[in-house]
């Protein structure tokens, strides 16, 4: 029987050591947790041992969580500063790409509005094409845009982050965004050309 | 978020979710180990803490009572001086008295 009891309510059944209750947490979020965690080191060992740590540190952390209801805002803090933390250690973060320069920011017209960057990447039909977009991405331009899209970060929090300037931020992100924007074009053109090849190339 | 986190998922392989679930349970029985552990060393240190607090105690109430005891200490070797010295006063009119009576004995 499926338990429909809230992350909340799990939580505190895991600060007093029960195990179903953490098994049901991990049943739940589990899956999410690990492909975010993949997004950023994009290495599945890494990614299921960064994960396991978390879990190890949602049990320790339990008796002390006040989250209300934001378990999973607070996961994926979690998650994010472990990985973040894992790329600074092999200097994996550090940018090196210029600002954007006239040539580029040129082309911001054909891009929608960024507050509906969330909007405009989840309302595409096929996931797994943009995912693989965004694993396609240069490794400091992925980080941004996670940390802008999914996070929700500011620019500012997001150069902190990075230990980058706020314009170097913008414009990894504008990168980012313009490329994803081209693949996922391309491969929806291809897509309708020939569906099959094209999911399997997205694959 | 929960859009992305759907984005996200990725399949969780049998080999995994062992692993962590074992991990956890060995994480729930240390950190069990631990919190009894801490509630022992907490206890004894509650104790440890009360016998100090006991001690403290007797050590203040002899500290406060000790001037009182000195006093009795001083009167008592008061007393003894006094006592002494009307012995010696005694002797001495004593001695007097023997010395008169044998002026007296002389005399006669």
């Amino acid at each position: 029987m499926k338990d429909t009891s809230s992350d909340d309510e799990l939580i505190a059944k895991i600060a007093l050591r029960d195990m179903r209750a953490f098994q049901v947490l991990f049943l739940r979020h589990g899956g999410h947790l690990l492909g975010y965690a993949n997004r950023y080191v994009l290495a599945r060992d890494r990614a299921e041992d960064i994960t396991q740590e978390i879990w190890m540190k949602v049990i320790r952390l339990a008796p002390s969580y006040q989250g209300k209801g934001h378990f999973v805002a607070w996961l994926y803090t979690l998650t994010r500063n472990l990985c973040l933390n894992e790329l600074r250690k092999e200097n994996r973060l550090v940018v090196t790409e210029s600002p954007v320069d006239g040539d580029e920011s040129a082309g911001r017209e054909h891009l929608p509005a960024q507050q509906s960057l969330e909007e405009e990447i989840l309302n595409k039909e096929n996931w797994l094409e943009l995912k693989a977009a965004i694993d396609s991405l240069p490794e400091t331009q992925r980080v941004a845009l996670l940390l802008y899209a999914v996070e929700d970060l500011t620019y500012e929090d997001i150069a902190g982050e990075m230990s980058t300037s706020v314009s170097a931020v913008k414009s990894l992100i504008f990168r980012a965004r313009t490329q994803i924007h081209r693949q996922v074009k391309n491969t929806s053109i291809a897509n309708v050309a020939s569906p099959t090849s094209a999911k399997r190339g997205a694959l | 978020m929960k859009k992305w986190s759907e984005l996200f998922h990725e399949p969780v392989s049998p080999q995994y979710s062992d692993r962590v679930l074992s991990a956890a349970q060995l994480e729930m029985t240390q950190s069990l180990g631990a919190a009894k552990s801490s509630r022992s060393t907490s206890r004894w240190a509650f104790i440890s803490t009360l016998t100090l607090a006991a001690l403290a105690a007797v050590f203040v109430f002899r500290r406060e009572s000790r001037p009182h005891h000195d006093e009795i200490e001083l009167l008592q070797h008061e007393h003894e001086m006094l006592t002494d010295a009307d012995l010696f006063s005694d002797l001495e009119t004593l001695e007097e008295w023997d010395g008169e009576s044998d002026g007296e004995k002389q005399n006669e």
